[in-house]
């Protein structure tokens, strides 16, 4: 080795660890920045993206446009059954999915001021059908603390297609099979829902959950369902009937929560906790 | 793939998630607050890309399960908050892995060490912004209880498994009497905040007292707690032993052979402590799938 050689050899060895050093930092640099840009832009277009498919998918509206339920029509008790977000009818837009644009159920409730709740149901199935069967909402997969409720869907309002159906009494407090005048494949009730509501002991005054679920019984069995809650005392949604890990099944913020995922029709049980509005 | 397979997955896959944070922040932390001169020790280095590499790949793999073997579609799995602070966690380990040789260029102080910490702190704001914390009433209480629960964890914890490595080799006996008592404040301090914190946010979480108790969340949580306790006591014994070790190995008179029997006891105690602790990160993956959704 020429004298020297060793320092000279010792000196490329630094410039080496030196120019490797630079590379690590400059990557680490690129990485850390793209990663950030990423983090910023997943935040402020994460609703619009295509990836709000869930909607599209699960028959579920998307978090950005939940739909508010319409008021209901003024009656003389309209002071007590008002919905607690009342929302305007220029407002109000279906979500695309389960229900409107796909066959499935959607179901939009809002919780009334007497404890009850305004539920829209929409009925979208795959082939016409000349008959609809109706039956008040099985809680038993919504748990011990609604085995003696006794669920009672009143006011029901049914529109077949473009007609609409008398429902006798107006209630759906037995399982009832109605005939139509020509078959359908879309249907829609509004209906208040009563006696599904538990107030919660001990808990915070006026805390209580309600159990919700389907009237409509007949039709397809593989039919999937979405559902949306709106209110401003909304409080969580949970999922009974489905396994451990999912149950918490609630997605959005108040006052609009929907059920993120899609349930089959033998599991499409809800159970709403929510704060039931001050008489006023 | 079966359901339960990939509730399965998932779950191991949160474990490994929080085993790396324990593993990369609790070392950072143990370097900046308990033993800043510990950058030279080869296992804390291998420690800290560890819980890199291991956070990475729990970072990636929980929505990729969902993704590719769940069939679920990406709004259903993750909020745009959540996304984000995923992302921003992953710059922040890219930074802990590239920039590792920088921070431990010397011992870890200024401005090492604000970086250091800023990078652990980075980690926890984005567990803490993925975690139930979010969203439903008390959101800000529950937010700095998850933060606070969650930094206490890697000091207490991280810092336990960095000094069993550091230890229970025996080669560093004689860093004990210095390393113990500093930990043991941190220790201190962190399990009071685990302590207060843990009640605090169960408590908001279940939504009060008698929610908690009637729960499968509070029965899980009473498990937990039970073995934080077993931690706890033999934490206590492990850290009174080591002290009698210390003590016997500065004041072993010269000329008489050394008793070794201390630090393998010891070694036996804090690895029965790391299992437990791998339990607890167990138990509490097991709890955010049944936590009460606000």
């Amino acid at each position: 080795m020429a004298p020297g050689g060793g320092a000279a050899l010792g000196n490329l060895t630094v410039v080496g660890r030196s120019r490797a050093a630079g590379l690590r930092r400059a990557l680490g640099l690129v990485l850390i920045g793209g990663l950030c840009a990423a983090a910023v832009t997943f935040y402020r277009e994460g609703p619009q993206l295509p990836r709000s498919a869930p909607a599209a998918a699960s028959g579920a509206p998307t978090p950005t446009s939940p739909p508010q339920i319409p008021s209901a029509s003024p009656s003389s008790t309209a002071s007590s059954k008002s919905p607690v977000v009342p929302a305007s009818p220029e407002e109000f837009k279906l979500p695309k999915g389960l229900g409107t644009t796909q066959p499935g159920i959607l179901i939009l409730a809002a919780p009334l001021r007497d404890g009850s709740f305004d539920v829209a149901e929409i009925v979208s199935l795959p082939a016409a059908i000349s008959a609809i069967t109706l039956a008040p909402p099985q809680l038993k997969l919504a748990g011990e603390r609604f085995a003696k409720s006794k669920p009672l869907a009143s006011q029901v309002q049914v529109s077949a297609g473009d007609q609409p159906v008398r429902v006798p009494d107006g209630q759906i407090s037995r399982r009832m099979t109605i005939a139509l005048v020509e078959p359908v494949k879309h249907i829609e009730l509004r209906y208040n829902m009563s006696g599904a509501t538990v107030r919660s002991m001990p808990s915070p005054a006026g805390r209580a959950v309600t159990a919700i679920s389907p009237v409509m019984a007949g039709g397809p069995s593989n039919l999937k369902v979405a559902m949306m809650i709106s209110g401003s005392t909304v409080l969580n949604i949970a999922c009974p009937a489905l396994r451990l890990r999912d149950r918490a099944c609630s997605t959005g913020r108040p006052p609009q929560l929907r059920v993120k995922p899609r349930l089959t029709r033998a599991k499409a049980v809800i159970v709403v906790q929510y704060d039931v509005p001050r008489p006023q | 793939m079966t359901q339960d397979l990939i509730d399965l997955a998932l779950g191991a896959n949160r474990v490994l998630t929080y085993a790396g944070y324990v593993l990369l922040a609790g070392t950072l932390t143990f370097w900046c607050i308990v033993w800043p001169d510990g950058r030279k020790n080869r296992r804390l280095v291998i420690l800290a890309l560890g819980g890199t590499a291991a956070m990475i790949i729990g970072t990636l793999a929980g929505p990729a399960i969902q993704l590719i073997v769940g069939g679920r579609l990406l709004g259903d799995i993750v909020t745009p908050l959540g996304g984000a602070a995923q992302l921003v966690r992953l710059a922040a380990l890219v930074a802990a892995m590239l920039f590792l040789p920088d921070i431990i260029s010397g011992a870890v102080v200024g401005l090492r060490r604000v970086v250091a910490l800023s990078l652990v702190l980075l980690i926890a704001a984005s567990m803490v912004a993925q975690s139930d914390a979010i969203g439903g009433p008390w959101e800000v209480a529950k937010i700095a209880t998850t933060g606070l629960h969650v930094l206490a964890t890697c000091a207490w914890l991280g810092g336990l498994v960095a000094l069993a490595a550091v230890l229970i080799p025996g080669e560093k006996v004689q860093e004990l009497d210095r390393l113990i008592p500093r930990f043991s404040r941190v220790a201190q301090l962190s399990v009071a905040t685990l302590v207060v914190t843990g009640i605090v946010h169960a408590l908001v979480v279940a939504g009060g007292a008698y929610q908690l108790a009637t729960s499968r969340y509070g029965l899980v949580l009473l498990i937990k707690i039970s073995i934080f306790g077993l931690m706890l006591l033999m934490g206590n014994e492990g850290r009174k032993y080591a002290a009698r070790a210390a003590f016997r190995q500065s004041h072993q008179p010269p000329g008489v052979p050394v008793k070794a029997a201390g630090i393998p006891t010891l070694a036996v105690v804090m690895g029965a402590e790391l299992c437990i602790a791998f339990v607890i990160l167990s138990t509490t993956s097991l709890l955010v799938m049944v936590a009460p959704h606000p």
